[in-house]
């Protein structure tokens, strides 16, 4: 059983959230290229490893979360609101 | 009559009863059915999975193959328990499994003569497999019904299971799994932390393999009774006995499965905890010898388990047949308890000199490089054969030897499967022969025999260390636990003998998995079929796949499949163990989640009115909708097209509050909306609702309904009783992660409002006479207009819509309110002939009109695809704009929707066919659509049905057939517009 720590209601089991989507892409311009478009909804990375993606707390406060989770173990080691950044990805990209 | 009661061991003299197969027998209290069967001489317990062969009692623990039965009777019977696990009970009611009419004399066991004429026996190996290929006549007529009868296990009560279980979440911080000297080492250790521990046994009593031990070695005994007192007064820990922990999941998760005597059954314990310790054990493994399934055949640390904690010998004469040091101890217990020992047989070309000496002290004559190469007798074991082995592997001179209990030991292997679950891949250990996971990591220790650490001392300071180390992490300090001065030597000194040499003809009665009757050759028939993956090699077998999962069976079988293929055991690998590892009754996993409380039900503020006028239900998702409300015997057919056409020339009133409703607040709604959906909502009035389709990313539909603007920013939408929740969490991320700077709340207020869909030609004057204060003439409340009352303080809604194609009206009333006003509108509607209607009639309505529901917005279809392309606004982007342009998507050919009429009216068209251009159904034929949704039009007085065609609109007027080649029809059907009921909206709109 999966444990997410969600920042607004505290540690709960993985049963209360629902997975949403890849949260490593953002929705292009309206304007943009019908290619950006579909890389956009169906181009995925398919990540073996850390992976950063949305969840919902949907039987708790309805939150939408940023969840940093390992496809491999499984393991959770980071989870914020939508538009924060896990710390290891701030210090990477800074 | 072989076993008996010898003395006490760690029992009382508490006397209980209960029954086998009928018979009346008495137990002593703390007797599992296995020994107390063995107490009353009882050899054979029951028939095998395929052959029925005689089984008895071959072991004293959760690694039982050969004692399964079926316990209680009725709806309370359990099939297949192991009767090493199953304590006696006062009045238990026990009966052998597999074998008619007796497991004495059992007439299925035709198949152990068959097994032996046949090299390759009709249930060798595959058996399943083969027998699918055989011509379908063969296997309906005759193997399947020659197979059902011969083979399985036990059988399932007919009738539904009474008894209640129960779900327990729970948390610690250190679980402890195994209640043997290194798991009580490790709870007694991590209690004096003060953190929260809990200690796991699959036995009733804990103590593991000083259990094997007998009571009079005072200091271990001792040792044992003081680390369990001093957990019992330990407030931090709680003690779990009876339960198995049967798998260990993601993020430390553990399920046990534990077995109570009372009013509830078994409770299924979900455990998350933060530091595990598997201190899980040992299993001795059998020789592999011929008829080493017979009933006397028993594996040495069974037989000493028996003895001394049951008192109960297994046998009156035994020989003791090993490949290690540890079996000794046996032999000895027996012979110092007074029961002879007629020989050792060991076959390990080096003798350990203290257990020889102690032999010959003893006179117990041991014969050294020997093997036990067949055990002989008609039920149960009389003799065995004994033959030296020579240097080139072959067999010399045999001889015969008088025993009913062949007492055997082919090494040890640790308890993986804990370990395992957790994705650490277990390798071969050579020095103990066997594989162990080496597993000291960040939140999981495994100690002890488990570990592959045999050494009674030795086990006990590693699960202390680890149980410190476990505490350590978690900022507490373990405790020191009191090693005992009396040791005992873990070393096996083994020799590997993965079976014994055997003519061919032999092997198959060497078995290798006893419960599922898998025997040396069947491995070798699975290699010789190319089954060269020990995963292959299990499933083509059956292999590892009964009760006990393998854990007597897999290594020797996997050392065998290394031996046929030439390589050594390592590179052969061992198969992945997956939970659960022991029987988990379904009960226990469904919890009090049965019944009624399989799922919760939604029901609608008029529910009860709805029961009381004895509607006829149908399930929508978790609601029950009235499918009709049948007067006196009407048929459902008869019903809804009575409903329909009275709507059609009165009114009728329908319970449409499963709808999701959602509240949009806030400055931006309009923006929001606007992207939300195809077409514009900005522009939409106050007090005005509009029809709104909302697309995903891809371009497909998503959803639709009507959504009103309650005020500048302020809107009210209802979805789909489907999408309800679906399109509130879309709303939700999309406000969320998408546009985050749009100033907006959404919130269900589906719970909040009843609603109801009133409609028919008299459903103005009803509302007229049921509100009397409020207008809903043409001009006060138009099509599409929404109007705003009271109804006893109550804030009433009332929408100017229609689904029917009539003139119609939704009213949502807070849900309070709901079975009030419900029932206020039904008598205000008297005079115009009122009737509720059903989701059936609804359904005939809507198609009628050419509506699109659920059936129709499959998640497939587009805007173009429903005719409905012109509602997309250009003047702003919307969610799905982009992808709705794809070239697949906007290919002319794509099915799309029209109205289907039988040619001859009276046909029905049945939803699912297959729309296609022939007048019959040829092979090569091309599929030109499907059929959505049909019914019965009162209004057509024929059969309709709306369906998804090639092409479509350019094929008005055609006929064509619908295909529906389950049922063998072939139905000319008519192209029509899908709007049947009145095309131009005069009923709904102009009046
Ligand atoms: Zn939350």
């Amino acid at each position: 059983m999966l444990r997410i720590k969600c920042p607004y209601c505290g540690v709960r089991e993985h049963t209360e959230f629902t997975y949403g989507e890849d949260a490593n892409r953002s929705l292009p311009d309206p304007d943009a290229s019908l290619e950006n478009w579909n890389n956009y909804v169906f181009a995925r990375q398919n990540v073996a490893g850390e992976h950063l993606e949305y969840w919902q707390h949907t039987l708790g406060c309805r939150a939408w979360l940023k969840v940093q989770r390992d496809t491999v173990t499984h393991d959770i080691t980071w989870t914020g609101l939508p538009h924060e950044t896990p710390p290891q990805q701030k210090e990477a990209s800074t | 009559m072989s076993g008996f009661r010898s003395h006490l061991g760690r029992l009382n003299d508490e006397q209980i009863s209960f029954s086998f197969n009928g018979q009346s027998l008495s137990a002593r209290a703390g007797d599992t059915v296995a020994s107390a069967l063995l107490a009353n001489g009882i050899e054979v317990v029951g028939r095998s999975f395929k052959y029925h062969r005689p089984r008895g009692v071959n072991s004293c623990g959760a690694e039982e193959s050969g004692a399964l039965v079926s316990v209680g009777i009725g709806a309370e019977q359990e099939p297949n328990v192991r009767a090493t696990m199953q304590l006696v009970t006062e009045g238990l009611q026990v009966s052998s499994q597999n074998c008619w009419p007796s497991p004495q004399f059992d007439l299925l066991a035709i198949n152990n003569f068959v097994g032996s004429l046949f090299p390759s026996s009709p249930l060798a190996a595959g058996f399943y497999y083969k027998t699918f290929m055989w011509p379908a006549k063969f296997w309906y007529k005759l193997y399947e019904p020659a197979i059902r009868r011969a083979a399985g296990m036990g059988k399932v009560p007919d009738q539904a299971d009474k008894a209640a279980y129960d779900r327990i979440n729970s948390f610690y911080d250190i679980a402890i799994i195994g209640g043997g000297a290194a798991g009580l080492s490790a709870a007694l250790s991590a209690a004096q932390s003060g953190l929260r521990i809990v200690l796991m046994d699959e036995h009733a009593t804990l103590g593991g393999q000083l259990l094997h031990l007998p009571k009079q070695q005072q200091d271990l005994e001792q040792w044992r009774q003081n680390t369990i007192a001093s957990l019992q007064v330990a407030d931090n820990v709680t003690i779990l006995t009876n339960t198995v922990c049967w798998g260990r999941f993601d993020g430390n998760t553990l399920a046990a499965h534990e077995v109570i005597d009372g009013k509830v059954r078994h409770n299924f314990h979900k455990i998350h905890a933060e530091k595990i310790i598997i201190a899980t054990g040992a299993i001795e493994r059998p020789l592999v010898f011929t008829n080493n399934d017979k009933p006397g055949v028993m594996l040495a640390s069974g037989a000493r388990k028996l003895l001394n904690n049951y008192g109960v010998a297994a046998g009156r004469q035994m020989v003791l047949f090993t490949n290690n040091d540890s079996a000794y101890k046996t032999a000895f217990d027996y012979h110092d308890q007074g029961l002879p020992v007629a020989a050792i047989i060991d076959s390990r070309e080096s003798r350990s000199e203290h257990l020889f000496e102690a032999c010959q002290q003893r006179g117990i004559p041991v014969h050294q490089y020997s093997v036990v190469t067949k055990a002989k007798g008609w039920h149960g074991v009389r003799s065995v054969q004994v033959s030296e082995l020579k240097d080139d592997g072959t067999l010399g001179a045999s001889h015969d030897i008088t025993c009913d209990l062949v007492a055997h030991s082919g090494g040890w292997s640790p308890q993986v499967q804990m370990a395992s679950h957790g994705g650490t891949p277990p390798i071969y250990d050579e020095q103990i022969t066997a594989f162990v996971v080496d597993q000291q990591a960040a939140d999981t220790w495994s100690v002890g025999a488990a570990q592959g650490q045999f050494g009674l001392q030795a086990g006990i300071k590693q699960a202390m260390v680890a149980a410190q180390a476990a505490c350590q992490a978690l900022a507490c300090q373990g405790g020191e636990v009191l090693i005992p001065a009396e040791d005992i030597n873990g070393e096996l000194n083994i020799e590997p003998l993965w079976s014994v040499p055997a003519p061919s003809k032999q092997k198959n009665k060497q078995f290798v998995d006893i419960q599922h009757d898998v025997t040396v050759a069947d491995i070798g028939l699975a290699h010789k079929e190319g089954f060269i993956s020990v995963e292959h090699m299990k499933r083509y077998t059956t292999l590892g796949m009964a009760n006990d999962q393998g854990r007597t069976a897999n290594v020797n079988a996997l050392a065998m499949m290394a031996g046929h293929l030439e390589q050594s055991i390592t590179a052969t690998g061992t198969t992945r163990f997956r939970p659960p590892i022991a029987p988990v009754s379904l009960g226990s996993i469904a919890g009090r989640e049965v019944g009624e409380h399989v799922r919760p039900l939604r029901r609608t503020p008029m529910q009860e009115w709805h029961e009381r006028q004895g509607a006829v239900f149908v399930e929508a998702g978790l609601f029950r909708r009235p499918q009709y409300y049948p007067i006196g015997n009407e048929t459902l057919d008869q019903a809804y097209v009575r409903e329909a056409a009275h709507v059609r020339t009165k009114v009728g009133l329908c319970d449409v509050s499963s709808l999701g409703k959602i509240e949009i607040v806030g400055p931006d709604s309009a923006v929001f909306l606007d992207r939300i959906y195809v077409n514009l909502f900005s522009s939409l009035p106050v007090n005005k609702a509009r029809y709104g389709i909302m697309l995903r990313e891809d371009g497909h539909i998503y959803d639709d309904g009507t959504t009103s603007r309650l005020a500048d920013d302020r809107f009210f939408m209802t979805t789909t009783t489907a999408k309800a929740g679906a399109v509130l969490s879309h709303l939700e991320r999309c406000l969320e992660i998408d546009w985050p700077e749009l100033q907006v709340r959404v919130s269900s207020v589906s719970e909040h409002w009843a609603a109801m869909a009133l409609a028919g030609p008299q459903s103005r004057a009803t509302l007229q006479l049921a509100f009397p204060e409020m207008d809903f003439s043409q001009a006060a409340l138009p099509f599409m207009g929404l109007a705003h009352g009271k109804y006893q303080g109550s804030p009433l809604r009332i929408l100017r819509v229609s689904f029917s194609g009539e003139l119609a009206y939704e009213v949502y009333v807070q849900a309070d309110h709901g079975e009030q006003v419900w029932q206020h509108i039904m008598a205000m509607g008297q005079p115009h002939d009122i009737i509720p209607y059903g989701l059936e009639a609804l359904g005939t309505l809507r198609i009628e009109k050419g509506h699109v529901t659920g059936a129709e917005l499959d998640g497939r279809v587009t805007l173009a695809d429903v005719n409905m392309q012109r509602m997309a606004s250009k003047k702003k982007w919307f969610v799905g704009q982009n992808l709705m342009q794809r070239e697949g998507l906007q290919d002319p050919k794509r099915p799309c929707l029209v109205g289907l009429k039988a040619v001859d009216p009276q046909q029905a068209i049945p939803t699912g066919a297959i729309l296609v251009n022939e007048n019959k159904l040829v092979a090569g034929c091309d599929k030109q659509g499907w059929v959505s949704s049909m019914t019965y039009s009162p209004a057509l007085e024929g059969f309709i049905a709306l369906g998804f065609l090639t092409s479509g609109q350019k094929r008005i007027g055609e006929t064509i057939y619908a295909a529906y080649p389950l049922q063998g029809q072939h139905i000319p059907v008519e192209v029509v517009s899908s709007h049947f009921y009145d095309p131009d909206n005069i009923q709904v709109k102009d009046q």
